[in-house]
């Protein structure tokens, strides 16, 4: 299972399919800054109990971070690009996407 | 074109508000998401890495100009004004929202178009020839044929739980665009003694193990056809294993049992089921082909084009490159590049969409089509339109005159957008289109494929690409393995891998040494890269992509 010492649980939306993340309060912020850091012994745990909750958010998965200044950062450049969005130059034709450098980079 | 009957409307229609039913017991709680996923999955609804995805079929390809303003109109409205032409001639949209989706369908079916078995493992979109009925070496224009396939496989109730998901290619022309050999079902038009039958290939795929499909019948008559196919999927449907995901595909089940033992089941079980078909499928084909009759060719004054060419030097690059042969002298098919260097591969906006739309209703006979290799093609354009619609398209940003050459990559999405990625491979194209923009070297390269994908799945064709590029994981950071000398037309070949992976970062370096080494290596610059790698095989492309590991050994 959980391999990093430290994990967030990620999931999408229900409607807008957007990336959301797992809470100490058992609900689900749009905010990695809100999510809830699992030691690897609990993750399994909560995912079980995220799963219980998808009338509001699906495909939830375990997220290896790393806590940087207590900052939380994804540590795989897929969980990046999940945060962030596709790589900025993939998207120079979307005026209204706001891209940023992805965090992992 | 095919336009629906009352029937396909109200199938089509009848699908949209049992879906737009579905939806709305899943956001107020009464199915669950394991009820519904196979439901949304069933209309072409995936979720992907941070959005849903809607996966749209384009039948062989063919569009006209109302469909694809509707394309812009759905991308502008509910999506992020833009759309993704796919290596399956299919349209994706990256950001919608589930509860917007019903609508999209239903938008969709206002121009007779929908996603119904773009997923599961059913008979997916039959893809075709994006010159059919264009082409100047077609013996027989494919699309009535793919259009009876889809007819009959649509909702075919045998067909519906296969052991896994089934692709058809069809193709008129001997020289193979349609990538026939790594379909499931290939089927080509052939000529015997002056009548016109069909090559029937199966077992062709690409994915984690790749095969080049077998011929099972080299002949068959064309009134054989849809018992013909009905037996391969019949008897697929009995022998495919279902124990096991990776090994499902019919490639698997040929390799297995040998196309001898298949071709034996299959005609066997063909001459079970043949008395069945009593000529109604005809009677459909023959109705069908009255859709697809050729425009009322034009014969227009060709002088304005002639002075265009010889005096105007950038149109006259965009014509050598772009044009291809037309049935009629007095037309020509072309490509528009939707791969201008360092954009996104098959990525349209929707203003683009809206421009194509225009230049194909004002010049173009109202025709559109969308090619595997993720560009955009107008099928019938008069040559005495040629110079006002490169114009059009240069004013679209749609001009760029590199059909064929280094920059005309293939990619899958890949980890910018796909949960199943293992690399990205968007990006890995954007440099290595913008570098050999910078370098101006493509033109003197000349034709060369590079295809790309972003995990082991092939979707961006990379097995069969002349240089193929598949991004791996190796230890959390993208590897990307190079292989050489594939092929996906009529001399179709699986390429072989050219050594180990190379890092993100070096991946760009290596294809430039590569392919600007080739230049070395050719007899004349009439020689291409395929046919150089053919004569010289693997070794000296080896010994330009890792020069250091030729001292070692
Ligand atoms: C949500 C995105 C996608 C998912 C989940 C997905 C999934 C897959 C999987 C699992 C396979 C392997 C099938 C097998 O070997 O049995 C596959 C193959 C393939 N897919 Fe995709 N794919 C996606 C996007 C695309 C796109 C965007 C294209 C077109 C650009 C595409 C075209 C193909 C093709 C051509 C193959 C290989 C041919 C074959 O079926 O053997 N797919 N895909
Ligand atoms: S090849 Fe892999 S990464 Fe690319 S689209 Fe297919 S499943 Fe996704």
């Amino acid at each position: 299972m959980a391999k990093s010492e430290h994990n967030v649980i990620s999931g999408n939306h229900l409607l807008g399919g957007h990336v959301v993340y797992w809470t100490a309060d058992q609900s689900w912020s749009d905010a990695l800054a809100d999510a809830l850091v699992l030691a690897p012994k609990d993750a399994a745990d909560q995912l079980a109990v995220a799963g219980t909750t998808q009338s509001v958010a699906v495909g939830a998965e375990v997220c290896p971070v790393s806590l940087d200044g207590g900052a939380i950062r994804p540590i795989t450049r897929r969980d990046a690009i999940k945060l962030n969005g596709p790589s900025p130059q993939v998207l120079t034709h979307v005026p209204s996407f706001a891209a940023t450098a992805i965090a992992a980079e | 074109m095919y336009t629906y009957n009352d029937f396909d409307t109200k199938a089509v229609r009848d699908r949209v508000a049992q879906f737009r039913a579905q939806v709305a017991r899943r956001i107020d709680g009464s199915l669950t998401e394991d009820e519904f996923k196979p439901l949304r999955l069933m209309n072409g609804l995936y979720l992907q890495l941070h959005a849903y995805m809607l996966r749209v079929a384009i039948p062989y390809g063919t569009l006209n100009s109302r469909q694809m303003r509707q394309l812009a109109m759905i991308g502008d409205r509910w999506d992020r004004g833009y759309g993704h032409f796919t290596t399956r001639q299919n349209i994706q949209f990256n950001w919608p929202k589930l509860q917007d989706v019903p609508d999209m369908l239903d938008a969709l079916a206002d121009v007779g178009m929908h996603a119904i078995q773009t997923s599961g493992n059913t008979i997916r979109n039959v893809t075709a020839d994006h010159f059919a009925g264009a082409a100047a070496d077609e013996l027989l224009d494919p699309r009535p044929v793919a259009e009876l396939l889809r007819q009959w496989s649509t909702d075919h109730p045998e067909f519906q739980f296969l052991p896994r998901k089934f692709k058809i290619a069809v193709t008129g022309a001997p020289n193979d665009r349609a990538v026939t050999k790594a379909h499931d079902i290939g089927l080509r038009m052939v000529e015997r003694d002056g009548v016109t039958g069909v090559e029937v290939i199966i077992g062709g795929g690409l994915g984690r193990t790749p095969m080049i499909g077998k011929v099972v019948r080299d002949f068959l008559p064309l009134e054989d056809l849809l018992p013909y196919v009905e037996a391969i999927v019949s008897v697929y449907n009995i022998l495919g294993r279902r124990d096991n995901k990776y090994k499902a595909r019919i490639k698997i089940t040929v390799h297995e049992h040998g196309i001898e033992e298949m071709r034996s089941r299959i005609e066997t079980r063909f001459q079970e089921i043949r008395p069945d078909f009593k000529g109604v499928d005809q009677e459909l084909l023959a109705q069908i082909r009255t859709h697809f009759e050729p425009p009322a060719w034009l014969s227009l004054d060709q002088s304005d084009f002639d002075k265009a060419y010889a005096s105007n030097p950038v149109f006259r690059s965009w014509c050598d490159t772009n044009l291809a042969d037309h049935r009629n002298p007095d037309y020509a098919i072309v490509t528009v590049s939707v791969k201008k260097h360092g954009a996104v591969p098959g990525d349209a906006t929707g203003d683009q969409m809206r421009a194509l739309a225009d230049i194909a209703e004002t010049f173009a006979h109202d025709e559109l089509r969308i090619s595997h290799v993720q560009n955009v093609i107008l099928p019938h354009v008069p040559k005495a339109h040629l110079f006002q619609v490169w114009q059009a398209l240069r004013d679209a940003d749609l001009a760029t005159a590199n059909i064929g050459l280094v920059s005309d990559i293939i990619a899958c999405p890949g980890m910018d957008y796909c949960a199943l990625a293992t690399a990205r491979s968007i990006p890995v194209a954007q440099q290595i289109s913008t570098r050999f923009e910078e370098l101006k070297a493509e033109h003197d390269v000349g034709p060369l494929q590079i295809k790309i994908s972003g995990c082991i799945n092939a979707c961006g064709h990379h097995h069969v690409a002349h240089i193929g590029i598949l991004g791996l994981d190796r230890a959390g950071a993208e590897s990307y393995q190079i292989t050489l000398g594939g092929d996906a037309t009529e001399t179709a070949a699986v390429g072989q891998r050219a050594g180990p992976g190379f890092s993100a970062d070096d991946i760009v370096p290596a294809i430039e040494r590569l392919v600007l080494g080739y230049l070395d290596l050719r007899d004349d610059p009439s020689e291409d890269f395929l046919t150089a790698f053919r004569r010289l095989g693997p070794e000296p492309f080896q010994a330009l992509l890792y020069p250091d590991a030729q001292t070692a050994a």
